[in-house]
């Protein structure tokens, strides 16, 4: 882990060179574009901020090899609004209006691996309400599970609990 | 499809997602696999779940019975250990040209999220039985004083347990060591048992098909609040 972060430091020193960033945290995406945040952000994503605690503040550029350029401006929108205090539940839909499934579980990822637990608490919610009346096949599919029952074993988990399949959304109807 | 990164086990994310779906969705996705069905039985989404209550403040429409019986009618419901029993009766429908009943008077069977099955019998009987979630099992509790035709509501209030008789205005109750059972001498005003009975703190609210709603103190809780009158 060490060594792969000190070679993206390396990469990135460009964004170390304009003096007036210091008091700036620099986040680096998987992809190698670098957000600049208010250290109030960083403090917002608690893997962050433990990485800046232990280098004693010294290390200002953190790259994020497992977040995307696509998901980081989310993320950070997300903190500001909360640091802000203005996560209102119209913010929130407004928030996940434009994202699809897909965009959610990545954003689900980002937030667990930055360990941010309001957008963590958030999304799962989101998630949870995306895929209730989804299909077992769905579910699987969604989170990359690999059903490990046997066939006889389904059929007898599906036989018993035959009443409660009713309603199942289409699977394709969320891929807007 | 994004695989799951480290430190997010397909346990983890299984709970979180458990946790804030409506609970009667837990079942079908039991089937998800072997980690998620571990999951739905597991003390963390217990856990969890009293950590989210307050996100649940709404009605939800329960799945339909997995019954064949139409009209089911006579049934009793109770909530335990967070999961809610049906206890069948049996099927109100009677055939028009023949006056016959649906064939199905009283039926055997307990419904809850473990899909418990019990024996009955189709008489009128003065057994009454105790239901253990925690161990799952049923036993015999002491018989009642009497018996009558007509169907039954038990309650607990106080620790003691009530049954009433539809068309008979007495309760009896069940003292907690289940020494005997008592009649109150309390008779009811004007509610059958064939309304809706329900407990809330400590008090029974009987509702009828009128407008009246019935309030019962049982002796044991009336008393209770005229020693805390009294303390006070």
């Amino acid at each position: 882990m060490a060594e792969e972060v000190s070679s993206q430091m390396n990469s990135l020193s460009i964004s170390e060179t304009n003096p007036s960033s210091s008091a700036t945290i620099s986040l680096v995406s998987g992809d190698d574009i670098v957000f600049k945040v208010e250290p109030t952000i960083a403090k917002e994503m608690e893997t962050v901020q433990s990485f800046i605690d232990e280098t004693d503040g010294k290390i200002t550029t953190i790259p994020l090899p497992n977040i995307s350029s696509h998901d980081l401006p989310y993320v950070i929108e997300y903190c500001e609004k909360s640091i802000a205090g203005k996560i209102t539940k119209e913010f929130e839909a407004e928030f996940v209006k434009k994202l699809n499934n897909e965009e959610v579980k990545e954003l689900f990822l980002a937030a667990n691996y930055l360990n941010i637990k309001k957008l963590l608490d958030f999304l799962s919610q989101v998630i949870a309400d995306r895929i209730a009346n989804k299909s077992v096949e769905y579910v699987r599919r969604y989170f990359g599970i690999e059903n490990d029952f046997t066939p006889e074993e389904e059929a007898k988990l599906r036989e018993e609990l035959a009443w409660t399949f009713t309603g199942v959304d289409p699977d394709d109807e969320d891929e807007n | 499809m994004v695989g799951l990164v480290e430190g997010l086990t397909v346990v983890v994310v299984a709970i979180r997602i458990l946790a804030r779906v409506p609970f009667y969705i837990h079942l079908k996705l039991e089937v998800v696999c072997r980690s998620w069905k571990a999951a739905v039985r597991s003390p963390e989404l217990s856990k969890y779940d009293k950590k989210l209550f307050h996100l649940r403040i709404f009605w939800i429409t329960l799945p339909v019975l997995p019954s064949k019986i139409r009209h089911l009618a006579h049934y009793g419901v109770a909530s335990i250990s967070g999961k809610l029993f049906v206890i069948y009766g049996g099927s109100d429908v009677v055939d028009p040209p023949t006056g016959d009943h649906d064939g199905c008077f009283a039926t055997d069977k307990v419904w809850s999220y473990d899909s418990i099955e019990f024996t009955n019998c189709r008489k009128t009987i003065p057994q009454a039985e105790i239901y253990d979630p925690e161990k799952d099992f049923w036993s015999p509790i002491l018989d009642l004083h009497r018996n009558h035709n007509s169907s039954y509501s038990g309650i607990v209030i106080g620790g003691k347990r009530n049954v009433l008789h539809q068309e008979m205005s007495t309760v009896q109750v069940l003292d907690n060591a289940g020494a005997s059972w008592d009649q109150t001498d309390a008779d009811l005003p004007f509610i059958s048992c064939q309304d809706p009975v329900t407990l809330l703190t400590g008090i029974t609210f009987a509702t009828k098909s009128s407008p009246e709603t019935g309030i019962f103190f049982p002796r044991s809780f009336a008393h209770s609040i005229m020693e805390t009158e009294k303390s006070m």
